[in-house]
C-alpha cells in the first residue's frame, strides 16, 4: 500500500507543497550559517592545502592566477524521529498514521534529512535507522508498510524513557498515537524533551475512541491488556464517556502548549494530505 | 384449588429450557474497547448500583419462570372448591329512565359495565343467565358457563322508552327451588311503579341524584272550531325553580313559545290554548337535562265526530243547554234535521235511537205505565256499563218513577230496591233507546251534575261511538285500534317508519316514542306515545336502596393469572430494554 506508485505520487504533491511552503524541508528555522559543502554560494577563500580541489573556481585563477575556493552554506545534518505507535488499541488507525509517518518521512528524506522510525508498544523497537537521501525513500516505505501491530501494552513513558537513553543527539521527534494510555503521557513527553529534541504530537483518533458506540449490558474487553468488566451502558454513560474522553483531549492540548510541544489532533475520517497540508501551512514541526 | 383443564399444568415443564435459555441469553456480548480506563472512571463512581445489577440477571429469570408459572395456571383454568357460589339470574333495568346521562355514560351503560364485571368475576363453576327487564321481561341468555355468551347478551341490550314494571319479574322469582339454587340480581335505577321488589331479587342500584325536568302528563282537547287547550304537568328534580321554555308545534311549525317557572318536585298542571287543526303536535321543553326522552311530547289531535241530537221534550230548554255544552269540543250537535239520536221527556218519539225521560203510555221499550213508586235505594245490575260511566247511582234521585213492564229482551241495567226498572236498554240494535224512569223536574235532577253526564254517556253508548282516541298513550301501554275486531289485522307504522301488523282491537305496548300510524279497512289513525311517566322522569328515589349482598366483580382467577404474566412480562421488558438498549 505505501509503496503503491499513486500512494507515492501523492507523496511527491506533499513534497513539492513543502518546498513552496517551507523552501524544501519540515523545519523552516534549522538551516544554519555554517559554511561548507552545499548548493547554496556564500563566499570564496583562498585555496589551502587539503581543500577539495572540485571546489577551485577555475575562473578565477584564470583571471587573477590565484587559486580560490568557492564557499557554500552548510545545512546542518538533521535527524526526524518517527515514533510511532503500534500497541493493539491502534490497530484501526494504524493505516492512518502510517500514512502520515510516510508522509512526513517522505518530505524529509527529500529534503535530505535523516530519517529514524521507532514502534511503540509495551517496548521501543527500531523500525529503521537513521537514514538520509531520497535513495532511502523506498526501503523506509517499505519498513512501515512491513511494520505490524504488535505488544500487549501502551507504555509510552517507558518507551521515551528508553529513547532518551539512546538519542542525545538534537533532532526533531514526531509521536504519532491517539495518546490515549492508562499511564499517561506527561512523563513520556518529559522524557522526550529531555535531550532539548524538537517534539512534535499527532494525536489520531476515530470513531470508537471519541464515540461510545454502545448500549445495554456489555462486557467492555480491553484490546491490549484483555481486562474486562460487566457494564451496563445507557445515555448517561455514553455522554460521561464522551465528557472523559474531551478532558483527556483537553488536558494533552495543554500539557502540550506548556511544555512546547507541537500537537496536531485529527480523525481518522480526515485525509493525511489535508493533515500534512495543515501542518505544513501552519509553519511546520514547531510548537 | 382444582383446574379445570390440568392438562395445561404440563406447560410448567418449559420452566426447564426457558431457565438454560435464558441464563444462555443474559450474558452480555463482548465489546473490545481501546480506552477501558476512561469507562472504568465512569463505573468506579457507581458501585452502589452494582449488587442491584448483579443480581438483576437473576431476578429476569424469576419473572420469566413467575410469568411462565401464571400462564400454565390461566391456562388450565383454577377453580376454588371451596367457593360454592349459586348460580345468578342478571336482569337488567333498560327502561326510559336508565337513558339518563349519568357520568360519562347513561345508566344502561353503567348497568352493563357492573353486570360485565359480575360475569368476569363467575369462579368457572358458576352459571348465570341475563335477562332485560322494562314493562315486560326478556330473556337474553339462558344459564350457561360461557363468559362470552354472558357479556354479549350484556352487551345486546337495548335502551328503550318503556316504564319499569316490577311485577314483570314475578314469574322469574315464583319458582321457589330454583330461587334456592340461584340469585337473582337487578340491575336498576330503582325508578319505577310501585317499586317493590320481592325479597327473593337483590337490587344493585346505578345512577344517584341528578337533575332533569320532563314532561309526566300532557293531553289535548279540542275547545272550538280551530282552538285547542293543551294540558301539560311537569316534574323537576331540581332543587331549585328553573326557567325553561315550553314550545308547541304542530306539523314541524312553531306555534306557541311559553316561558315557565318550573318548581321543585311535581308542578301544577298548566293548561296553555293553541290554534291549529288536527295532525300532529310536539310539545317540547327547551332544556338541556339528564334524560331527553322525557322533555318531548308528541300529541295527536282527530277531527271532530259529533252526534247529531234533537231534544223532543215539554222541557226542552235544560236539554238543549246540555247538549249544547258538548258542542264546542265536537261532541254533541244539536240537529233539528235527520238526527242520530232523539231525547225525549214526557214523550215518546218514534225514531229508531232514543235516550227517554220518564216514560209515559206504552211503547216499544216498554208495554205498560203504572203507578208512581218510591225509590230509597237503586241498585246497579250491570257493572261498567257505558252510560253509568262516571255517575254515582245510589245517590242519584229517581223521583217520579213509575211501574213499568218491561219486553222480553230489555236489559236492567239499574233497578230499584223493590225490582223497580230504573234505567234499562231495550230493543233491536238499529232500534233501540235507554230509558230513565224519572221525573227530571221532580228529581231536580237538571241541577246535577250527573245529568248532563248521563246524557252524554247514554247518547254516545247509544250512537256507537267508542271512546275517541287520547292525544297521547304512555310508552309501554295499548293504544286501541278504531274500527277494529278482535279479527281484524291492522298495518301499524312505527316511529322509526319501520312497519309490522297488529291483530285485533288493541296495539302494544307501544314500544317508543313518536308517532303511529293505524291503518285498517275502516280508515287510517295517527297515535302517539311519550314516556309521560312521574316515576322514570323523577330519576332518583332515595327510598330504593341497594339490597344486595356482597358479590364478586371484576376479573375471574384465569383472568387475574393472565394480568399477572403480562405485568411480569412488562416488568422484564423493561428490564431486558435496559440490558440491551441500555
Amino acid at each position: 500500500m505505501l509503496t503503491d506508485p499513486n500512494f507515492i505520487r501523492r507523496l511527491e504533491s506533499l513534497y513539492l507543497l513543502a518546498r513552496k511552503v517551507l523552501g524544501g524541508s519540515l523545519q523552516a528555522s534549522r538551516r544554519t550559517v555554517h559554511k561548507g559543502s552545499g548548493i547554496t554560494f556564500a563566499d570564496y577563500a583562498e585555496y589551502s592545502f587539503g581543500d577539495d580541489h572540485r571546489s577551485i573556481d577555475w575562473r578565477v585563477y584564470a583571471r587573477l592566477e590565484q587559486l580560490m575556493i568557492k564557499m557554500f552554506e552548510m545545512e546542518e545534518d538533521m535527524t526526524v524521529y518517527l515514533l510511532i505507535d503500534a500497541s493493539p488499541s491502534m490497530r484501526s488507525k494504524h493505516d492512518y498514521v502510517r500514512q502520515l509517518a510516510a508522509a512526513l518521512g517522505y518530505i524529509a528524506l527529500s529534503s535530505l534529512d535523516q530519517v529514524a522510525v521507532y514502534s511503540l508498544s509495551n517496548q521501543l523497537r527500531l523500525v529503521m535507522e537513521p537514514s538520509a537521501g531520497r535513495g532511502r525513500i523506498l526501503e523506509f516505505l517499505r519498513s512501515l508498510e512491513a511494520m505490524e501491530i504488535e505488544g500487549v501494552a501502551s507504555r509510552f513513558n517507558d518507551c521515551a524513557r528508553m529513547f532518551r537513553a539512546r538519542h542525545r543527539k538534537h533532532g526533531m521527534i514526531v509521536v504519532l498515537s491517539d495518546f490515549l494510555f492508562p499511564d499517561g503521557y506527561d512523563d513520556g513527553l518529559r522524557y522526550l524533551l529531555y535531550h532539548k529534541h524538537d517534539v512534535f504530537c499527532i494525536q489520531a483518533q476515530d470513531d470508537r475512541d471519541q464515540r461510545c458506540l454502545l448500549k445495554g449490558d456489555v462486557e467492555l474487553a480491553c484490546v491490549e491488556s484483555g481486562q474486562r468488566q460487566r457494564v451496563t451502558i445507557t445515555a448517561r454513560e455514553v455522554a460521561a464517556y464522551e465528557h472523559t474522553l474531551r478532558e483527556w483531549n483537553e488536558s494533552l492540548r495543554r500539557t502540550c502548549a506548556q511544555r512546547g510541544v507541537g500537537l496536531a489532533a485529527t480523525h481518522t475520517d480526515v485525509p493525511f494530505e489535508q493533515v500534512i497540508q495543515y501542518i505544513l501551512r501552519r509553519g511546520g514541526l514547531v510548537a | 384449588m382444582t383446574f379445570a383443564a390440568p392438562l395445561f399444568l404440563w406447560t410448567l415443564l418449559m420452566a426447564i429450557p426457558l431457565a438454560a435459555i435464558y441464563l444462555l441469553k443474559v450474558r452480555p456480548t463482548r465489546k473490545p474497547v481501546t480506552a477501558l480506563f476512561l469507562y472504568q472512571r465512569l463505573f468506579s463512581e457507581r458501585r452502589s448500583t452494582r449488587l442491584f445489577k448483579r443480581l438483576r440477571d437473576l431476578w429476569s429469570l424469576l419473572l420469566m419462570l413467575l410469568a411462565l408459572v401464571a400462564l400454565s395456571f390461566a391456562l388450565a383454568r383454577p377453580q376454588f372448591t371451596k367457593d360454592d357460589r349459586k348460580d345468578l339470574l342478571i336482569l337488567i333495568d333498560h327502561s326510559a329512565s336508565m337513558n339518563a346521562r349519568d357520568g360519562r355514560g347513561s345508566r344502561l351503560d353503567a348497568a352493563q359495565a357492573l353486570a360485565t364485571d359480575i360475569i368476569r368475576a363467575m369462579n368457572g363453576r358458576q352459571r348465570a343467565a341475563v335477562a332485560a327487564v322494562a314493562d315486560t321481561t326478556v330473556v337474553l341468555a339462558h344459564l350457561t358457563g360461557n363468559p362470552r355468551e354472558l357479556t354479549d347478551a350484556v352487551a345486546a341490550i337495548e335502551p328503550t322508552h318503556r316504564p319499569l314494571h316490577i311485577e314483570s319479574i314475578a314469574s322469574l322469582t315464583r319458582d321457589a327451588d330454583a330461587t334456592a339454587r340461584r340469585r337473582v340480581l337487578l340491575i336498576s335505577d330503582g325508578c319505577g311503579r310501585q317499586f317493590e321488589l320481592p325479597q327473593t331479587v337483590e337490587l344493585l342500584t346505578v345512577g344517584g341524584p341528578t337533575e332533569n325536568v320532563g314532561i309526566v302528563a300532557a293531553d289535548m282537547q279540542r275547545m272550538g272550531s280551530n282552538e285547542w287547550r293543551v294540558f301539560v304537568q311537569v316534574l323537576s328534580t331540581h332543587a331549585q325553580p328553573i326557567d325553561v321554555e315550553l314550545s308547541l308545534e304542530h306539523d314541524a311549525i312553531l306555534t306557541k313559545l311559553v316561558p315557565m317557572q318550573v318548581q321543585p318536585g311535581l308542578n301544577r298542571p298548566q293548561i296553555h290554548t293553541v290554534n291549529g287543526g288536527p295532525g300532529r303536535w310536539l310539545a317540547r321543553l327547551r332544556v338541556d337535562d339528564a334524560l331527553a326522552a322525557d322533555n318531548e311530547v308528541c300529541l295527536v289531535t282527530h277531527p271532530p265526530k259529533p252526534v247529531r241530537v234533537r231534544v223532543d221534550a215539554t222541557n226542552h230548554t235544560f236539554f238543549e243547554h246540555c247538549v249544547a255544552a258538548f258542542s264546542p269540543s265536537g261532541l254533541l250537535h244539536l240537529a233539528e234535521d235527520n238526527p242520530e239520536i232523539v231525547i225525549a221527556s214526557g214523550t215518546l218519539p218514534d225514531v229508531p235511537l232514543a235516550l227517554i225521560f220518564q216514560p209515559i203510555r206504552s211503547g216499544s221499550w216498554w208495554s205498560s205505565v203504572g203507578e208512581g213508586m218510591p225509590v230509597a235505594a237503586p241498585r246497579i245490575l250491570v257493572d261498567d256499563h257505558p252510560v253509568l260511566r262516571f255517575l254515582d247511582v245510589p245517590s242519584m234521585p229517581f223521583a217520579g218513577a213509575r211501574e213499568v213492564t218491561l219486553p222480553e229482551h230489555a236489559v236492567v241495567i239499574v233497578e230499584s230496591e223493590r225490582g223497580l226498572p230504573l234505567i234499562w236498554q231495550a230493543g233491536e240494535p238499529d232500534h233501540r233507546a235507554i230509558v230513565v224512569n224519572m221525573d227530571p223536574t221532580a228529581s231536580e235532577f237538571f241541577f246535577s251534575v250527573r245529568f248532563p253526564i248521563l246524557v252524554h254517556a247514554a247518547v254516545t253508548h247509544l250512537s256507537g261511538r267508542r271512546e275517541p282516541l287520547a292525544a297521547v298513550y304512555a310508552t309501554g301501554a295499548s293504544a286501541p285500534i278504531p274500527g277494529a275486531h278482535d279479527s281484524t289485522v291492522t298495518a301499524v307504522t312505527l316511529p322509526a317508519t319501520t312497519s309490522t301488523t297488529a291483530q285485533g282491537t288493541h296495539f302494544g305496548p307501544l314500544p317508543e316514542t313518536g308517532f303511529y300510524e293505524f291503518s285498517n279497512d275502516a280508515g287510517t289513525w295517527l297515535v302517539s306515545a311519550a314516556v309521560v311517566n312521574p316515576a322514570e322522569s323523577m330519576l332518583c328515589h332515595e327510598d330504593v336502596v341497594a339490597t344486595a349482598q356482597p358479590i364478586a366483580r371484576g376479573l375471574t382467577p384465569h383472568a387475574w393469572f393472565i394480568v399477572l404474566a403480562i405485568g411480569v412480562i412488562l416488568f422484564e421488558c423493561l428490564l431486558y430494554h435496559r440490558r440491551i438498549v441500555g
